[in-house]
């Protein structure tokens, strides 16, 4: 076998079997006989596991459009406007999340926070009462992962923005193609294969994510993620940590196939053959 | 399809820097193939993007089909282009490319489809349009970047470097098609070259551009055998360019540091004593028998010192009294060009060009794409 086969089966197929393995042990504890108990639990409280299921999928994708909506123009704008400056503003991008993330999260507790600057701004504008926050909230969680992982949407959509050849633009507009058509016909379909890639980048971390939601998020941004550390860290259940990983691994796939799918469709020589 | 104009138009990229175009005018007549040719920096590409409309020029007209069109963006100018590196769309089949600017016009789906057809099946590409650009050769890819510029009917074709990434088999072929199918579309065509020979295949009408100004223009054949410069002469073919004296004008005498030439052609306006050049292309000498009378035009005796057979033509360059010369002949004409053997070369008053500039050096043969100084 060749040595990179190896290393794939060391540390990507043992453990996925291991962690399939785990979940199917009685907890609490890693001693327990294969019964298969934690996923009729698990099944038995579809009100708390399900529920925070759903929300976990629904915040990484919210925060995944999010991140697109604010990439897309900062990309374009770093491959058509700044050319001299491109990599100072390239870095300005990257140089915030250079620092923990921890950090960065309670930086965002302090924007966020009754009084702080951000919810002082919303006040002025008249958009939140004083006293408001969206501190301890699902939003503050979304804010929080879109703003985490926005530097991997921009590098994504940078990739793919970047390799638009400027003459095919030209063609279209010699072909009577005005600003919006140019944007709809060419300019979008050819960057949804960046965008898939940034899904996949941005999507899968923040579903999984729970030291923003356990930080930030309070009971109502509390995530699926946030029970899975919490059955090892506190209950210390590893089996129905593992159970609900692998839940999530799947649930987490499934989606990101049925998105696929639909761009596919949506757009099929963006994203024909194995791009 | 209709008439193009460019009145005097200027243009620079930047408002410091030094302008691309000078006063440039040309007049293309509706249905006319022009073909504009010189070399890089010469300025083709940047008037093909001052009539697309991808540049506005800092003066001048624009007009298209009778109207002035300055101030119309690139997108209702309602003009085919075939871009040099094709710029097809990538995420869109053959049928989608050609068939875009019909959407883009909201043309009913139905008609869109038989336009399409119509296109392929005249650019030779039947069966292909469920294909994508990156599935074709690069020969089809110039098909289908023709087709999706003919489809909406424009009113011009505007051609750059069209043919200059297809190897030299494919690119005879597509200029032989290039010519049918604009012939056949009965579209204005506009051709920006720096390829002489394709300029000169494919054109109604030549125009040599040097520097943002037109140097030369007329119907192919006439400017490359009756060249009015030193730099038309060169950059159009090849040519033997001869230090010369006017000696008399009525009846003209050339001297060509002693050598004389009756019944030239003068430049307008020239007067005896003037400093000018003589020009002959190669393929022009004939080979002369030994007769000894001394006919109009020039004569003059030289030894070969090489001979490059290269397919139908032989490449030979001799020694004589006016230095180096250049001299190509058919291939059948070869075996008799050993190095060393003398022969007598004649050239008809026709065949020869007084151009105003003096020479530059004393004596040069040169080539459009390897000058080679004199070596005496």
């Amino acid at each position: 076998m060749l040595p990179s086969a190896l290393l794939l089966l060391a540390l990507v197929v043992v453990p996925l079997f291991l962690l399939v393995y785990f979940g199917l042990l009685a907890g609490p504890g890693v001693d327990g006989p294969v019964t298969g108990e934690e996923w009729a639990r698990i099944a038995g409280q579809p009100d708390l596991y399900g529920r925070l299921l759903v929300r976990s999928l629904v915040l990484g994708l919210a925060a995944t459009v999010l991140t697109i909506l604010v990439a897309w123009p900062t990309a374009w704008a770093l491959s058509r406007h700044v050319r001299r400056l491109r990599s100072l503003y390239l870095a300005l991008v990257i140089i915030p999340h250079l620092t923990s993330s921890l950090l960065l999260i309670y930086a965002m507790y302090v924007l966020i926070a009754p009084g702080g600057p951000l919810m002082a701004a919303l006040t002025g504008v008249g958009l939140a009462e004083p006293g408001d926050t969206l501190l301890f909230t699902r939003w503050a969680v979304l804010l929080m992962l879109a703003y985490l992982f926005l530097p991997f949407m921009v590098m994504a959509l940078y990739a793919a923005v970047e390799r638009i050849d400027d003459t095919v633009l030209d063609a279209a507009r010699s072909l009577g193609a005005g600003a919006w058509q140019r944007f709809r016909h060419v300019v979008l379909p050819l960057t949804v294969p960046g965008m898939l890639a940034g899904l996949v980048i941005v999507f899968t971390p923040a579903a999984g994510a729970f030291v923003e939601a356990r930080i930030l998020g309070g009971t109502d941004g509390m995530m699926f993620g946030t029970l899975i550390s919490e059955q090892v860290s506190r209950v210390n259940n590893q089996p129905r940590a593992a159970a609900m990983s692998v839940i999530l691994l799947v649930a987490i796939l499934v989606l990101l196939g049925g998105v696929r799918a639909t761009l596919r469709r949506a757009f099929p020589g963006a994203l024909r053959g194995g791009r | 399809m209709a008439d193009l104009r460019l009145d005097e138009v200027w243009m620079s990229y930047s408002p410091e820097g030094p302008p691309v175009l000078r006063g440039l005018s040309i007049d293309v007549a509706d249905g006319e193939f022009y073909a504009m040719v010189g070399p890089s920096g010469s300025g083709k590409t940047s008037i093909l993007k001052v009539l697309g409309g991808f540049v506005a020029p800092d003066a001048g007209r624009v007009v298209l089909d009778g109207s002035d069109v300055s101030g119309v963006p690139p997108e209702r100018r309602d003009l085919g282009i075939v871009f040099q590196s094709y710029a097809l769309f990538p995420h869109l089949t053959v049928g989608e490319n050609v068939g875009f600017g019909l959407r883009m016009r909201r043309v009913r789906a139905r008609e869109q489809r038989a336009e399409v057809t119509r296109l392929l099946a005249l650019v030779g590409l039947p069966e292909m349009e469920a294909r994508y650009p990156d599935e074709l050769s690069g020969g089809q890819q110039q098909r289908v970047a023709l087709a999706r510029a003919l489809v909406t009917r424009p009113k011009a074709l505007l051609l750059d470097e069209p043919l200059s990434a297809l190897d030299r088999k494919i690119r005879q072929e597509m200029q032989v098609e290039l010519r049918r199918i604009q012939r056949e579309a009965g579209v204005t065509a506009i051709i920006v070259t720096h390829d002489q020979e394709e300029a000169l295949a494919l054109g109604d009408r030549l125009m040599v551009l040097d520097a943002g100004e037109v140097r030369q223009e007329g119907r192919p054949a006439e400017v490359y055998s009756h060249p009015r410069s030193r730099f038309v002469a060169t950059f159009l073919g090849s040519a033997n360019l001869l230090p010369a004296t006017v000696d008399a004008v009525e009846p003209s005498r050339i001297d060509l540091g002693g050598l004389p030439a009756h019944g030239l052609i003068l430049p307008e306006g020239s007067r005896t004593g003037d400093r000018v050049t003589v020009c002959v292309r190669p393929e022009r000498w004939r080979l002369a028998g030994d007769d000894g009378a001394a006919p109009d035009g020039l004569a003059l005796r030289a030894t070969v010192r090489s001979v490059q057979l290269s397919g139908q033509v032989g490449e030979c360059r001799l020694d004589s009294e006016l230095g180096e010369l250049a001299l190509t002949v058919l291939s059948s004409q070869v075996a008799r060009l050993e190095e060393g053997v003398e022969v007598s070369l004649h050239a008809a008053p026709d065949d020869v060009h007084v151009l105003e500039e003096p020479a530059a050096e004393p004596t040069e043969a040169t080539e459009a794409t390897a000058p080679a100084g004199s070596r005496p």
